[in-house]
C-alpha cells in the first residue's frame, strides 16, 4: 500500500508544477492526447501500434509478445469538454476504452482530468487452449500538457481500477467481481509534424500494477505489483 | 535531435528500474526450540492432522486453516491471503512444540511462527500418541518478516480430516515452485524438491534437458538465461553446454548447482516422502537414458522401502514415438500430456491435459474407466481449482501454489 500512496504523491507533483510561461496560442491542430486548447466540433484520430512489454517473471520463455494495433481518437464537445476513445486490438487481447474529459489551458500549459471506462477481451483458441476471457475496468486520469514551440509534450498519469472478470475454460467458466485500485499508469508521449501536414505521436507508458488484461493469457495469479513498460507510436490522421 | 532522443532515454531508465525484488529464509537460528525437542511418533502426527479454527491471526489467515504432516513438515493451509505455514515438530515433555514460518503464497508477505499444544490442551496425550481427552489447542504467535514473532495466534482443533476412497496429488510445478515466486530455492533444484511437501504437495513435476554429452540435468527454458541461473558466460541453449561446463560457469538463482537427474531422483527417494514425480521431458533424446534412471530409481525406492512413481511425460507425438521406439517402455510408466487417443497409444498410466481445455468430465470418466489417472496442469487459481474439484474429480492437480490446492481439496 505505501507503493501507492508514492504514486499519488507522484501525481500530485506532477500536476501542480506548471511552468510560469507567456500565453501562447497553441497550434489549431487537433492531437488525439494534448489536451488543448481546441474548439467545440474539433475531432483528432491516429492509428498505429503500441506494445506492452511483459516482465520475464510472467512472460518466460513462452509468451509471444505481439504489437497491438491502437487507434486513439478525440472529439471536443466544448471549447473544454471532449470525448475521447481508445481501441488496443491483436484478437488475443484486445481493449476498448470510451471517456469524458475537461480541460483548461494556461497559455502554452494545457492540464486535463478525464474519466474512462475499459471494456478489454480475449480469445485463445490454439493447441492447449480453449479460453476466452473479458473484463471493465475504470481508468481515470489528469493529463498535463505543454506546448515548446512546435512540439506538444504529454504527461498523462492513470490510476487502474479493474471492476471485475469473466474468463471461460473449455465449457466452464469463472466470473469475479472485485472493483479495487491495481495499479498506476504514467505516459509521456510527444505530438509533432515530422514534416510537412505529417503529424506522429510517440511516447512511453510504463505501467506500476498488478498483472492486468495484458497478461491474462498467462494467468498469472500474482499479487504483487509489477513494472510493465511500452512503447506506442501512431500517425495522427 | 535531442528531443527525439528524450523517449528513447526515458524508456532505458524504466527498464533499467525495474529491480528484483527477494524473499530472504525465515528460521529463528540460535531461538530455535526445535533441536531440544524429540521427535513425534506417526501416530501423533496423525492425530494432530485436521481443519482448526483461528483466533487472533484471521486477517493474515482467515478463520479457517487445514493441518496436515507431508514428510517432515506440519503444513497449515489457509483459505486466505493463499497464507501456509511450513513447520518443523517435536515434544519437550508433555509439550509439543512447532516453528518454522508463514507466507502468503502469491505475494511477498512472510514471518516467523511458533506453536505449542501444552500438556493440559492434548499436549499430554499426544506426546505419548494417545487420543487427547480434551479438544486440542495451539497457542503461539506470529511475527512479520524477520522479526521474532510477537502477535498471538491460537488455533483450536475443529474436526479431522475427512477419510477419503481414493488419493489425490498435489503435485508441485519445477520441483515445487518457480522463481517468480521468490521461494527461497530456485525452482528445479535439489533444495526445492526437499522444500515441496513443507508447501502442500505429495509430487513433483520437474524438467528434463540432455547436457551436449548427453547427461539428463533438470532445466526449464530452452536457453540459459537470467531468469533462472547466475554466470557471466551463460547464455544460448542449454544443450550447446557439456555437463562439465554448465558445472564451472553456471549456478542456479540461489546459488545452487544444475542438478543432474539422477541427483534430483535420489533426493526425492532418500530425503522425502513424495510419491509422484513427472518427469517432464524437455528434450526428447533424452526418454532412453531416462527411462534407464527411472527404472535404477525405482529399484532404489523399493529396496529402501520406499513407495514412488517416476513416469516419464509424453508431451509431443515425437514423445510419443521416441517412447514407443524403447524396447523397455512397456515396464516405464509414462504421464502423457496429449489427447486421450495418444495416452491409450502408449498405454500411458496418466493422462495430464492442460486446464485451459476446461474439465473434460466425459474424457476423464472414460480415463478412470480405463484405470488411468487424470493430472491437470498448472492450476493457480483457487476460483478455477474448485470448479475441477467440483466438475471433473481429477486424481490430481499441478500448481505453482500447492498450498492453495491443499486448502481446497482437504477443507472439504
Amino acid at each position: 500500500m505505501h507503493n501507492s500512496k508514492w504514486m499519488l504523491g507522484l501525481l500530485l507533483v506532477t500536476s501542480l508544477n506548471f511552468p510560469d510561461e507567456a500565453l501562447s496560442q497553441n497550434s489549431s491542430r487537433t492531437f488525439v492526447l494534448f489536451p488543448g486548447p481546441q474548439s467545440a466540433g474539433a475531432f483528432g484520430v491516429s492509428t498505429g501500434f503500441s506494445i506492452t512489454l511483459i516482465p520475464r517473471a510472467i512472460a518466460e520463455e513462452s509468451l509471444l509478445q505481439l504489437p497491438l494495433i491502437d487507434i486513439r481518437s478525440r472529439y471536443w464537445l466544448t471549447d473544454n469538454l471532449f470525448v475521447l476513445g481508445q481501441a488496443n486490438i491483436v484478437y488475443l487481447t484486445n481493449q476498448v476504452t470510451l471517456g469524458i474529459g475537461w480541460s483548461y489551458s494556461f497559455g502554452s500549459v494545457s492540464l486535463a482530468l478525464s474519466d474512462e471506462a475499459g471494456y478489454w477481451f480475449g480469445f485463445a483458441d490454439f493447441q492447449g487452449f480453449e479460453s476466452t476471457a473479458m473484463g471493465i475496468s475504470n481508468i481515470p486520469s489528469v493529463t498535463l500538457g505543454v506546448e515548446f514551440e512546435e512540439i506538444f509534450v504529454t504527461l498523462r498519469t492513470e490510476a487502474l481500477i479493474p471492476f471485475g472478470q469473466r474468463t471461460t475454460f473449455g465449457t466452464a467458466s469463472v466470473g469475479r467481481f472485485n472493483p479495487k485500485l491495481a495499479g498506476f499508469a504514467f505516459t509521456l508521449a510527444v505530438e509533432e509534424e515530422l514534416w510537412k501536414n505529417n503529424y506522429f505521436l510517440y511516447g512511453v507508458r510504463v505501467q506500476y500494477s498488478l498483472p492486468l488484461y495484458q497478461t491474462w493469457l498467462a494467468f498469472s495469479s500474482f499479487n504483487r505489483w509489477i513494472v510493465f513498460p511500452g512503447f506506442f507510436v501512431g500517425y495522427e490522421l | 535531435m535531442m528531443k527525439i532522443l528524450t523517449i528513447p532515454l526515458l524508456a532505458f531508465t524504466v527498464l533499467s528500474c525495474a529491480g528484483e525484488q527477494t524473499v530472504s529464509p525465515l528460521d529463528f537460528g540460535n531461538a530455535s526450540l526445535i533441536g531440544q525437542t524429540t521427535a513425534l511418533s506417526d501416530t501423533t502426527k496423525t492425530r494432530i492432522e485436521g481443519i482448526y479454527t483461528i483466533e487472533g491471526g484471521e486477517e493474515n489467515f482467515g478463520r479457517t486453516v487445514v493441518a496436515k504432516w507431508n514428510g517432515k513438515f506440519l503444513s497449515f493451509f489457509a483459505g486466505t491471503n493463499s497464507a501456509y505455514f511450513a513447520l518443523q515438530g517435536g515434544k519437550l515433555d508433555s509439550t509439543l512444540v512447532f516453528e518454522g514460518s508463514w507466507r502468503y503464497a502469491q505475494d511477498l508477505n512472510t514471518g516467523l511462527l511458533r506453536l505449542r499444544i501444552d500438556a493440559q490442551e492434548g499436549g499430554r496425550e499426544l506426546s505419548q500418541g494417545m487420543i487427547p481427552s480434551v479438544p486440542v489447542v495451539m497457542r503461539g504467535t506470529f511475527g512479520d518478516g524477520s522479526s521474532q514473532p510477537a502477535n498471538p495466534i491460537v488455533l483450536r482443533f475443529a474436526r479431522p480430516l475427512t477419510p477419503r476412497n481414493r488419493p489425490f496429488w498435489v503435485i508441485a510445478h519445477r520441483g515445487g515452485g518457480r522463481n517468480s515466486d521468490l521461494l527461497p530455492e530456485s525452482e528445479n533444484s535439489l533444495g526445492i524438491i526437499q522444500m515441496a511437501e513443507g508447501l502442500g504437495a505429495n509430487g513433483v513435476e520437474i524438467d528434463v534437458r540432455l547436457t551436449r554429452d548427453g547427461i539428463p540435468i533438470i532445466y526449464h527454458d530452452e536457453n540459459l538465461n537470467p531468469r533462472l541461473v547466475k554466470g557471466e558466460f551463460c547464455i544460448g541453449p542449454i544443450a550447446n553446454y557439456t555437463f562439465a561446463h554448465l558445472r564451472t560457469l553456471c549456478t542456479l538463482k540461489n546459488n545452487e548447482q544444475i542438478p543432474t537427474l539422477a541427483e534430483a531422483l535420489e533426493t526425492v527417494v532418500m530425503k522425502t516422502s513424495l510419491s509422484v514425480v513427472w518427469l517432464d521431458i524437455k528434450s526428447e533424446e533424452a526418454i532412453a537414458s531416462v527411462i534407464q534412471l527411472q527404472r535404477q530409481y525405482l529399484q532404489l525406492a523399493a529396496s529402501v522401502g520406499r513407495t514412488v512413481e517416476l513416469l516419464i511425460g509424453l508431451p509431443s507425438l515425437n514423445a510419443v514415438e521416441k517412447y514407443l521406439a524403447d524396447s523397455s517402455h512397456g515396464t516405464a510408466p509414462a504421464i502423457c500430456e496429449l489427447d486421450v487417443a495418444d495416452v491409450r497409444r502408449a498405454n500411458a498410466a496418466v493422462w495430464a491435459p492442460a486446464w485451459t481445455l476446461g474439465p473434460m468430465l466425459q474424457k476423464v470418466t472414460e480415463m478412470h474407466n480405463e484405470g488411468r489417472r487424470v493430472f491437470f496442469w498448472t492450476l493457480d487459481g483457487a476460483e478455477f481449482i474448485k470448479v475441477f474439484l467440483d466438475q471433473s474429480m481429477p486424481d490430481g492437480m499441478v500448481t505453482n501454489y500447492p498450498s492453495i490446492i491443499a486448502y481446497e481439496y482437504y477443507v472439504r
